[in-house]
């Protein structure tokens, strides 16, 4: 089922939690919400559940608008963070819930119940498990209860608040690759909710940045992860460097050294003079100080070997912190030490007003 | 004894304060309890018998127990209704009337009986409304079902209401995405967390209702056969210096506030079976 939010705005006492937006969700996506805590992910979620309604704005289901429709006519599933299992029922009853709530006349036979829930139980491979009780299970089975749970109703779409949050980082991944798999399988509309990048732009089909209940960046998450497209997504998804510059023409100013236009990009709109800049971990190259490819030096403070990449810390001329990330055969002769001076060649330079987000 | 895990030991000096505390146990409740075991057996079980399956004791169970299942009944009612409101609604006074909810406990029984008996008597404010309906309460078994209930109120109220507490706002959520309307909420999440901290409150709340004393003399008109309850009973055996006699009744008593202890725990066990780790 598609969805489409319209200049939804939601404002809790006089603190807008999400600001007129709009967004339009596609049958059969695999969507991430992504952002820092804080920014309104949960709240368009449940809005789009039904369990929070919008101050303005509107919300269509396959082109109609169920606004004002309460969360148990839009045919929806949600998993809660927190899984909000019914303790005192077994897993089957937790999965069974649903279809046991519906109306007489729409509701399965016993039988067939039985061998629905059955079958999720089967697909989320916990049918060994359906007498045990919540309390029973590790959090990764408590999470696949809540997923077979909110399957078991057939939803025309599937909510997920943060659904590897409370989890460690060896079943996040499994349950991840397992969520990618399952939307394969079962193709309903999909909006995940994460305040991590790594697991939004590995899952989703598309990712949807947030920011301050307004959304920052949408796209492919190859797309966001190469063309980021603001300073706060620059600061967002980390290991990129913000320096001082000034406009020149098409190129830049860095200290006393001009920097030309086939390395810069510079935003819509952006004066001349004072700037900023954002240079990511991974466009900086080691080159000796004296060589005339380097832009600035700096002395290392920190060094992390992680799988094929060298993680390094420098200390900038003005004390600033700035970080690369470079393949490690790369400076195996570069015979790296603490607090030795290195000169760094920026390969690229994204260019924002001054100030800016 | 067992051995106890040094990591766990915070506080200093485990066995004495083990044995300080037996000692208590020991010295307020299983010495009186033997005391009156011994009582009891100089009777020989046939005066034993006699004592507590007579007439005049028989009919003193049936006040009570009547009395004190209608209390219950009520206060189970109640104290759902009032545990409900005080979890679920936000209104000016609620912490006010949170406090008074335990003023029952707090309240010496014999003020508890003379404020109720002024109120019911046929001049009291309740009363006088009361009476030309043709309902009597002050001197009569209503009475004491009114001072029970009045000195037990708090037991359900402060058992459910935690529990209601704990149940996090997802879970009712969950419920309601998954199409559930809001009785089946009621009746197949929120009612089945909550019985069994309500089933045990009614319980403590019986039990402590079958004891109730003090506030129910004031009020009961204490006519043998007709308002008399056991505990009054007991009270003047002893004022007649038949102590076995009053030790007979006492342990129908006993045993009847262990078997709603039993019955608590039996509960207890029940309801935690979702809880169990293993
Ligand atoms: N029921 C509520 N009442 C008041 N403030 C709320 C409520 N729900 C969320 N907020 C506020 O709205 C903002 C966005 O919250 P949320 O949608 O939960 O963010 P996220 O899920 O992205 O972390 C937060 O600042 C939060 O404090
Ligand atoms: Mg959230």
């Amino acid at each position: 089922m598609s969805i489409r939010i319209e200049n939804v705005t939601r404002v809790f006492g006089d603190f807008p939690a999400v600001r007129n937006l709009t967004l339009e969700i596609e049958a059969g996506e695999l969507l991430a919400l992504l952002g820092p805590s804080g920014s309104g992910k949960t709240t368009l979620l449940r809005m789009i559940a039904g369990l929070d309604f919008p101050d303005s704005g509107r919300i269509l289901l396959d082109g109609e608008d169920a606004t004002g429709l309460g969360a148990g006519e839009r045919r929806i599933g949600f998993v809660f963070q927190h899984y909000a299992l019914f303790r005192h029922m077994t897993v089957r009853d937790n999965v069974d819930f649903g279809l046991r709530v519906m109306p007489r006349a729409a509701r399965p036979s016993r039988a067939e119940r039985q061998a629905w829930v059955m079958e999720l139980l089967e697909r989320v491979g916990l049918a060994h498990l359906a007498g045990r009780f919540p309390a029973q299970l590790s959090g990764g089975q408590r999470q696949r209860v809540a997923l077979a749970r909110a399957l078991a109703i057939r939803p025309r779409v599937l909510l997920l608040d943060e659904p590897f949050g409370a989890l460690d980082a060896a079943v996040r991944k499994d349950l991840r690759r397992w969520l990618r798999n399952l939307h394969v399988e079962v193709p309903v509309t999909t909006v995940f909710v994460t305040h991590d990048q790594e697991e939004a732009l590995d899952v989703a089909n598309r990712v949807v940045v947030m920011n301050a209940g307004r959304i920052e960046q949408v796209g492919e998450p190859r797309e966001v992860d190469a063309a980021p497209a603001s300073p706060f997504m620059y600061r967002f998804l980390g290991h990129a460097n913000r320096l001082s510059v000034e406009v020149v023409g098409d190129g830049v100013r860095l200290g006393n050294r001009l920097i030309d236009a086939a390395r810069v990009d510079i935003a819509p709109g952006v004066p001349e003079g004072p700037a900023e800049a954002y240079v990511r971990a991974h466009e900086v190259v080691l080159v000796p100080p004296s060589d005339p490819r380097a832009d600035m030096t700096a002395r290392l403070v920190h060094s992390m070997a992680r799988g094929g990449l060298l993680r390094l810390e420098f200390v900038g001329a003005d004390g600033e912190l700035f970080e690369a990330e470079i393949p490690r055969e790369d400076c195996e002769d570069l015979a790296l030490a603490r607090d030795e001076i290195v000169g760094l060649h920026l390969r690229r330079m994204h260019i924002f007003p001054k100030g800016h987000g | 004894m067992t051995r106890i895990d040094r990591r766990r030991r915070v506080l200093p000096g485990f066995g004495l304060s083990l044995g300080v505390a037996l000692t208590y146990v020991a010295i307020i409740i299983i010495l009186p309890l033997i005391a009156m075991g011994i009582q009891t057996t100089s009777l020989g079980w046939d005066a034993f018998w006699r004592i507590i399956t007579s007439d005049r004791a028989v009919a003193t169970y049936r006040v009570t127990l009547s009395a004190a299942g209608l209390a219950t009944l009520f206060n189970a009612g109640f104290g759902l209704l009032m545990a409900w409101v005080l979890v679920r609604y936000r209104f000016p006074g609620r912490r006010l009337l949170d406090a008074l909810v335990d003023l029952p406990f707090a309240l010496p029984t014999a003020v508890a009986g003379i404020t109720l008996v002024t109120l019911f008597g046929p001049n009291g404010w309740y009363g006088s409304l009361l009476e030309p309906l043709g309902i009597k309460v002050a001197y009569a078994p209503l009475g004491i079902a009114v001072a029970m209930a009045f000195t037990s109120i708090p037991f359900v109220i402060r058992t459910v209401q935690p529990v209601l507490e704990d149940i996090a706002p997802d879970i009712e959520e969950a419920a309601r995405s998954l199409g559930a309307r809001p009785w089946q909420i009621f009746g197949y999440v929120i009612w089945p967390l909550i019985l069994p901290a309500f089933l045990a409150g009614s319980t403590l709340a019986f039990a402590r209702s079958l004891g109730e004393f003090g506030a129910v003399i004031f009020i009961a008109g204490n006519l043998p056969f007709q308002t008399e309850v056991t505990s009054l009973l007991i009270y003047i055996r002893l004022d007649e210096f038949d102590y076995p006699a009053a030790a007979a009744l006492a342990s129908v008593l006993l045993v009847a506030a262990f078997v709603l202890l039993l019955v608590t725990n039996s509960i207890q066990i029940w309801a935690m079976r979702h809880a169990r780790t293993d």
